[in-house]
């Protein structure tokens, strides 16, 4: 654990493409992990338990709360009268007459929306006293889906905005009228994705403890980031942020976005700790993350293709329309405006017009949910791609090769304004040809359908956007106002890491990520290692983020793909900046020039006089113990480095609406090979490919599980997941047992392969990785059924596609089981 | 409850926790405290208590009483103890070789941790619709040896289930063990089937069917075919033995039969499956599920 290397000779990038143990595993997989509910709390917690509405849309007409307070061990029961003494709303992105506060005041929007807070000496104590309470409502009609909120005098979930639409814009690029009339075809799908969500192991959770002394707030939770947010929610609680402190744990149980929208209980939690002057802590339950936490949108695609006489792309137009709940929360309305500057994927498409609208419900509001937003463009854009192919009687994969933003293209840049740094989207087709053994996996196919089996091919490509740049949010500001001097515009997305070097020799990298299972400390501990000549276990990486201890930004944290990108380069850079610094201490304990210096093994040596030489932990004591020395005097010798790696592309909105919002651009192509049961409509998947260029990984065997993750959430998301209420608004699969979620052992295993090109942005060309396949999956899936179900000329046009689904639109018009066949078993 | 809030809880209700040792002790226990209810593997009752739609007063815990999980032969039948996890029964010789049925069931019940834990006595008592267990033990003439503090009694798997979570048992009464018997006539062969229909392999099932048939030359001498899960509680369906006994046991037969059924007004209906489907699905997993029962007994497969 010293930068003595106790191994062999190690010279740089010895670990870096290798696919190594990860060091988090042992304490993952034994049990010591510490998780936020494992943390010990400050003396004198109190629990919070958190009452929520039975009604999709309510007035609360009075809370009674007597009988609660009056039970011993109770130490108070909030609702919005009191919590709106210490708070203002949070913040949003859109501008709207709209008050989001994390409680209902007077009405309740959505069925599960918190409207009391009990706390009490212990979890136990709270939930006694909860069902106690009584809230008297009267009922209002309740608005639950697109449709129905967008219906001619539907009752609207904010009367403050006159209407449940809360925006609307149409995004223009190019002369899109022009390439419709030249087109020789137009083709068009529309898709419904229906909300749903990939919710994680460990639930919400958020331990607040306010000072009064220092009149500090300092909160320990499970957040993600970004920063951001953290922002609003100190924004919210009326505090500065030197007097916000939040401590996110190293290990967090799972997240896959979600754990963003943690942020209103952070400032509900807060709240409750400010008012009642204890530390409160609050775990969510399971049934409480499905109706309470946040979830991705419901959206309706209209897209229409111009096509040329060969097959070219001129134009796409698309009409959204995105269900977004019960509040315009932020960072809505980026379930569409994430995507706009990428809109057009891998193609080249040089006339876009994107309409959106968006729409509130009396449903659980939405945040970022793996790969936020790109399920519910991929999937209509693919299906839309198949079609042309199908149409114009071309091969899907020569179709889209066809319409390729080209190698010599980069960097690239959109009609609305994304920079692509690299790729070979060609390459990458053939590559996945290679590993699905397409001609095998046709003739397969072929052979089936003559045995009277319904089988299907699918494809899906896609481009796999790493890091968020804040930019993209201004486009839901009205372009006058991003006009006035006054505007303050948003842009960038870095990541930070600080190197240090401990006076006895052992190394410490303090990141500002909150990772959930992706193995950055591996990672970093691999990049420094190489850098400095170590070996990875010789590297201490430090996860999670403290905000009064750690160099942090307001994007810091884990979403978006960032670490492959931005988070890689951040350590790298700074162990390049540490081995600089120990070289040039070297230099000067030595005397001789500082390019003279070569680092191997541990020990510092002059390459023209190898007899001169230091070892490096002689190096970190002399820098420590004796800086006065003669030939350290007047130099920086802290062995302590902070980087910050920042793209430059990611520059602000332009007043045309052009906006970068990512920094590297990985591909993905997917092949999938399914079956439907004639008799059922279940799906089994027979065969499933995807190609990644990542630009190369640092661990090629973290990016596969993270994939092999992906992949199979894309199957579930593909053929069963979707959050279901009833029309009175009431969720109806709330537990694991409703709400299916692959484990272990329903896993199926994807084939991969990798189609790397270095990306010219980052230093050593790595880009984000691993929500591809959430993107493309559920695509190509979707298409490879609509293809077995060839028979029927199916169209699948909703998301999830379920068994029943199958059965009742195409199956049942069907005799039943022509063939009560032997298959052992159906599920 | 409390009024016009929905509360997620966590943690149950303050209760008392007694561990019987022998049978007589729970029944005891059972019959003078008040409030007292027993508790084997916990997987539907704590479940139940931490979301507070279940309050006992006293657990009466008989999952520690030595024998009471026992598997034994009697005769060419088995008696199965109340206690008997899931996965014993699922890995258990006896009951392979002489109802493989059960297995089956067995193994299909969740995952392997809610195996390990929860019992066939607790999962019958529970009588949830859309248990594994119900549909086979009706199929397969189980009958239930119950006691209490003053009586003892057998009922049949056909009379146990009253609907969703009920059955006939008293409060202060205890399954003791399930017993089945079998008696085969010579040149009669037997096979089973059990088919549990649902969106993921762990989940509950949205259609259960548990097929029992014998053989003889060829023909079908007896078909028991119980549903479970679509309806409140388990079915058996006597016009499929009515078509098929006495007749051919080829595909084509079985596949008219399974056509015809008629399953009637009470199907569920709910976001899981709507009643049309569900009545589909049984009428397929019907069909193949007969068809499998045949393949084994007559050693096709
Ligand atoms: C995640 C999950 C998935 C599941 N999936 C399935 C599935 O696919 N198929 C399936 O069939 N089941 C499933 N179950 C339920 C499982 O079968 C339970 O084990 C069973 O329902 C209860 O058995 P237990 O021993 O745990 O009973 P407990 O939970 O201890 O008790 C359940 C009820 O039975 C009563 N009881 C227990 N033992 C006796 C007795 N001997 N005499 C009288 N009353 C008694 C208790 O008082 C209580 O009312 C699942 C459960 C879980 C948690």
């Amino acid at each position: 654990m010293t930068i003595q290397s106790s191994q062999e000779k190690r010279t740089e990038q010895t670990y870096v493409g290798v696919a190594y143990p990860r060091l988090e595993d042992l304490r993952l997989t034994t049990g010591k992990a510490k998780f936020l509910d494992d943390l010990s709390v400050p003396p004198g917690t109190h629990y919070a338990v958190i009452l929520r509405s039975p009604y999709a849309h309510a007035k609360i007409k009075r809370i009674d709360a007597e009988d609660a307070i009056k039970v011993p061990g109770v130490r108070a029961v909030l609702t919005a009268v009191e919590l709106l003494s210490v708070m203002d709303p949070l913040p949003l992105a859109l501008r709207s007459p709209i008050r989001y506060y994390p409680i209902a005041t007077d009405r309740a929007r959505y069925a599960g929306e918190p409207v009391a807070v009990v706390i009490a000496r212990t979890r136990a104590i709270a939930e006694d006293a909860a069902s106690k309470v009584n809230v008297d409502y009267e009922p209002l009609e309740v608005v639950a889906d697109i449709e129905k909120a967008l219906a001619q005098g539907a009752p609207n979930v904010h009367e403050a905005v006159g209407s449940n639409t809360v925006w609307k814009k149409t995004f223009s690029y190019g002369d899109v009228g022009n390439a419709f009339e030249q087109a020789v075809k137009v083709v068009s799908v529309d898709v419904r994705v229906n909300g749903y969500t990939v919710p994680p192991m460990e639930t919400f959770g958020v331990v607040a403890e306010y000072d009064r002394g220092s009149d500090v707030l300092t909160e320990w939770c499970n957040f993600i980031g970004p920063f951001t947010m953290a922002y609003v929610v100190a924004k919210a609680l009326r505090l500065s942020q030197d007097r916000f402190r939040v401590i996110v744990p190293g290990d967090i149980g799972g997240s896959f976005g979600t754990k963003l929208a943690v942020y209103p209980y952070m400032a509900l939690i807060g709240a409750c700790s400010i008012f009642t002057g204890v530390p409160v802590k609050w775990i969510e339950t399971r049934m409480e993350h499905f109706v309470g936490s946040t979830r991705a949108a419901t959206r309706l695609s209209h897209l229409e293709m111009a096509l040329s006489a060969d097959g070219e792309f001129l134009g796409l137009k698309a009409r959204i329309t995105d269900d977004i709940g019960a509040y315009p929360r932020s960072p809505e309305p980026g379930h569409l405006l994430k995507s706009v500057s990428n809109f057009t994927g891998p193609y080249k498409i040089a006339n876009l017009e994107i309409s959106g609208e968006y729409v509130t419900t009396n449903t659980l509001p939405t945040s970022p949910i793996r790969a936020f937003g790109r399920p519910h463009l991929c999937i209509p854009l693919e299906k839309l791609v198949d079609k042309c192919a199908k149409i114009t009687g071309t091969d899907p994969l020569e179709l889209r090769k066809r319409n390729f933003i080209q190698p010599r293209d980069f960097p690239y840049t959109t009609a609305s304004g994304g920079v692509y740094d690299s790729g070979d989207y060609g390459a990458a087709i053939e590559k996945l040809k290679q590993i699905f053994d397409l001609d095998g996996a046709r003739a397969d196919i072929l052979e089936k359908r003559r045995e009277g089996r319904l089988v299907g091919l699918g494809f899906a490509v896609g481009i796999e956007p790493s890091v968020s740049n804040m930019a993209y949010l201004d486009l839901a500001i009205p372009e006058e106002e991003r006009q006035k001097a006054t505007f303050m515009p948003h842009s960038g997305g870095q990541h930070s890491a600080t190197l240090k070097i401990e006076p006895d020799g052992h190394i410490v990298a303090r990141l500002d990520s909150c990772p959930q299972g992706q193995g950055h400390e591996t990672v970093a501990a691999q990049l420094v290692a190489s850098v400095l000549g170590v070996n990875p276990e010789d590297v201490r990486v430090l996860t999670g983020v403290d905000t009064f201890n750690v160099s942090w930004s307001i994007s810091s944290g884990t979403y978006a793909s960032r670490f492959g990108s931005l988070g890689i380069s951040a350590v790298y850079s700074a162990a390049l900046d540490m081995r600089k610094k120990l070289t040039e201490a070297a230099s000067k304990l030595l005397g001789v020039s500082a390019d003279d210096i070569v680092m191997e093994n541990g020990v510092l040596f002059s390459k023209s006089r190898r007899d001169l030489k230091i070892s490096s932990k002689r190096l970190v004591g002399t820098v420590y113990w004796n800086p006065g020395s003669d030939a350290l005097k007047g130099g920086d010798h802290t062995l302590s480095v902070t980087r910050t790696f920042n793209v430059e592309t990611l520059g602000p909105a332009t007043l045309d609406n052009k906006v970068n919002a990512s920094a590297t651009y990985g591909f993905i192509g997917t092949a999938a090979a399914v079956e439907v049961d004639r008799d059922t409509g279940s799906v089994s998947i027979l065969k499933y490919a995807s190609v990644h260029d990542s630009g190369g990984s640092v661990n090629p065997g973290i990016v596969e599980q993270l994939c092999v993750g992906a992949a199979n959430q894309a199957a579930s998301h593909a053929l069963h997941q979707e959050l279901i209420h009833d029309d009175r608004g009431q969720p109806l699969n709330i537990t694991f047992g409703d709400y299916y979620v692959r484990t272990a052992e329903d896993f199926f295993t994807p084939i991969f392969g990798s189609a790397a090109k270095k990306s010219p942005f980052t230093p050593l060309g790595t880009k984000g990785v691993s929500e591809g396949d959430n993107m493309t999956g559920p695509a190509a899936l979707l298409i490879a059924i609509q293809d077995a179900l060839y028979e029927y000329n199916a169209d699948i046009d909703t998301v999830p596609f379920t068994a029943e689904r199958i059965w009742s639109r195409f199956l049942s018009k069907n005799n039943l089981g022509e063939s009560a066949s032997s298959r052992s078993d159906v599920a | 409850m409390p009024r016009g809030v929905t509360l997620y809880t966590l943690t149950p209700p303050k209760f008392d926790y007694k561990r019987a040792s022998s049978v007589e002790e729970a029944c005891k226990l059972l019959a003078t405290t008040d409030g007292a209810k027993v508790i084997a593997g916990g997987q539907s009752l704590l479940v139940a208590m931490r979301l507070r739609l279940a309050s006992p007063a006293v657990l009466v815990d008989i999952g520690h009483i030595s024998d009471l999980g026992n598997i034994s032969e009697e005769g060419m039948g088995l008696n199965i103890g109340a206690t008997c996890t899931h996965s014993k029964l699922a890995r258990s010789k006896e009951v392979m070789e002489r109802f493989p049925i059960l297995c089956e069931a067995a193994a299909r019940v969740g995952d392997e941790q809610v195996r390990n834990r929860g019992t066939i006595g607790g999962s019958i008592s529970h009588a949830d619709p859309a248990g594994n267990y119900a549909p086979v033990l009706t199929a397969l003439n189980a009958k239930f040896a119950v006691v209490s503090a003053s009586n003892r009694r057998t009922i049949a798997a056909s009379n146990f289930f009253e609907g969703p979570y009920t059955t006939v048992l008293n409060g202060d009464e205890l399954v003791e063990k399930v017993v089945l018997e079998k008696k085969l006539s010579s040149g009669t062969k037997e096979g089973h089937s059990f088919m549990k229909f649902s969106t993921m392999p762990q989940e509950f099932a949205t259609v259960n069917v548990a097929s029992v048939v014998a053989i003889k030359d060829g023909k079908f001498e007896e078909v028991t075919v119980a549903l479970g899960a679509l309806l409140p509680k388990p079915r058996i369906m006597p016009e499929l033995g009515e078509s098929l006994i006495g007749k051919a046991t080829t595909a084509e037969n079985i596949r008219q039969a399974s056509q015809k059924l008629q399953l009637g007004s009470e199907i569920i209906s709910d976001y899981k499956a709507s009643a049309q489907y569900r009545t589909h699905i049984a009428k397929v997993l019907v069909a193949r599920s007969l068809l499998t029962a045949v393949n084994r007994a007559t050693g096709a497969e």
